[in-house]
């Protein structure tokens, strides 16, 4: 009788202990799972986060060496920039001096392309304003323009051009701002330079105008035909590398449309 | 006044000559042209220039902040860097040496005629 009893009474304890038992074993599985999922999660996380920062790293690294690079690119224009200015100055002709000049404008103009690139955060385009304002900046200083007699007025938007289509651009400029400070004012005389680069909606390209208020082109001068090499530059580096198109405009002085577009690369780097 | 002379500190030849040229078209003596941080020391006691202009790369161990440091110990003697690089860590630490210039290359003759008369002018003060 009492075996019966303590039957009934201990059969469901056991079981009821049993099923803590299960249960407090379940928990501790479930919970030991739980721990390591987040053991594992938060390795992941660690992993992700060492391979981000190493991306990051990588391309800061990428980004420094691409500027290091600029910049000796253009150390070593410099140096071609240099040996001009001294083969010019050991000369005592003045035709073979100012052959020797122009050649240096122009290594220069393509050395503050690389100038303009190595700045941070630049490392693909070139800003043309930046690169305007310094560019003609040079070209006053080193054709000795004083610009009071010769004032320059500049309405620049802001573009910002791939290199491709930046280093001929601002070879055209060059060639162009020589011109007017070489042959527009003769003598004393003074005016203004204007010079404007806009955005032309219609065709998603670019126009540049450079205009004068001097004496003007001579009457016979086809600017197709002449031995020139600056107006030879700015109408095949405009036809021929830009795919673009020249104007000239003649009547008070003369003013040069230039029309273009950003040539599209496949990016390489 | 006598013409000042000018040591030029410059680890290519070609610029270092470029910029004697200049300056000898500007009216001063060049005393010399010292490619390395040894031979910048050498021509200041050889000829104790008026002014030193001191790039910052440098052949050899020492670069031109270095340099400087080390004529100034010496001697008083005014210095203006010229460099192609303006990252503001070199800029600081040119800063913690006496100098009375940082022209940035390509500089134009003007700038640095400018930059030079003005050095001499403070020190002769």
């Amino acid at each position: 009788m009492s075996l019966f009893i303590l039957l009934l009474i201990g059969l469901p304890i056991a079981v009821i202990a049993a099923l803590f038992l299960l249960f407090f074993e379940l928990n501790l599985r479930l919970g030991k799972q739980l721990i390591d999922k987040g053991f594992a999660l938060e390795g992941e996380i660690t992993e992700r986060q060492k391979a981000q920062l190493e991306a990051e790293t990588s391309l800061s690294e990428r980004e420094l060496l691409l500027s290091e690079i600029h910049h000796r690119v253009k150390n070593n224009m410099q140096i071609v920039s240099s040996l001009l200015r001294m083969q010019s100055r050991r000369s005592d002709d003045p035709v073979t001096q100012s052959i020797l000049d122009d050649s240096r404008s122009r290594v220069s103009a393509m050395a503050l392309i690389h100038e303009t690139l190595y700045k941070p955060a630049n490392l693909s385009s070139v800003s043309l304003q930046e690169y305007i304002n310094e560019l003609t900046l040079n070209l006053f200083d080193s054709y000795g323009v004083d610009p009071e007699r010769i004032t320059l007025v500049t309405d620049v938007e802001s573009i910002s051009l791939n290199i491709e289509t930046a280093t001929p651009c601002g070879l055209i400029i060059n060639e162009l701002v020589t011109n007017c400070l070489k042959y527009a004012f003769p003598g004393k005389r003074s005016g203004v330079i204007t010079l404007s680069l806009k955005r032309n909606e219609i065709d998603k390209g670019y126009l540049l105008r450079i205009a004068d208020n001097g004496v003007g082109l001579p009457e016979d001068l086809d600017i197709r035909q002449t031995r020139s090499l600056g107006l030879q530059l700015v109408i095949n580096l405009t036809e021929n590398q830009l795919q673009g198109k020249v104007e000239v405009q003649r009547g008070d002085g003369v003013a040069y449309l230039v029309a273009f577009s950003e040539i599209n690369y496949v990016r390489r780097l | 006044m006598s013409k000042a002379k000018i040591l030029v500190v410059e680890d290519e030849w070609i610029i270092a000559n470029d910029i004697k040229d200049s300056l000898i078209s500007m009216g001063y003596m060049v005393s010399g042209i010292a490619a390395s941080s040894d031979e910048a020391m050498a021509r200041v006691e050889e000829c104790q220039p008026d002014l030193v202009l001191m790039d910052i790369v440098l052949k050899g161990q020492k670069n031109g902040i270095e340099t400087v440091k080390d004529i100034q110990a010496r001697y008083d003697i005014p210095v203006i860097y010229l460099t192609a690089y303006d990252n503001q860590y070199l800029v600081d630490q040119a800063k913690l040496t006496d100098n009375l210039g940082y022209l940035l290359k390509p500089f134009k003759d003007r700038e640095l005629h400018i930059a030079i008369e003005l050095a001499l002018h403070k020190r002769a003060r």
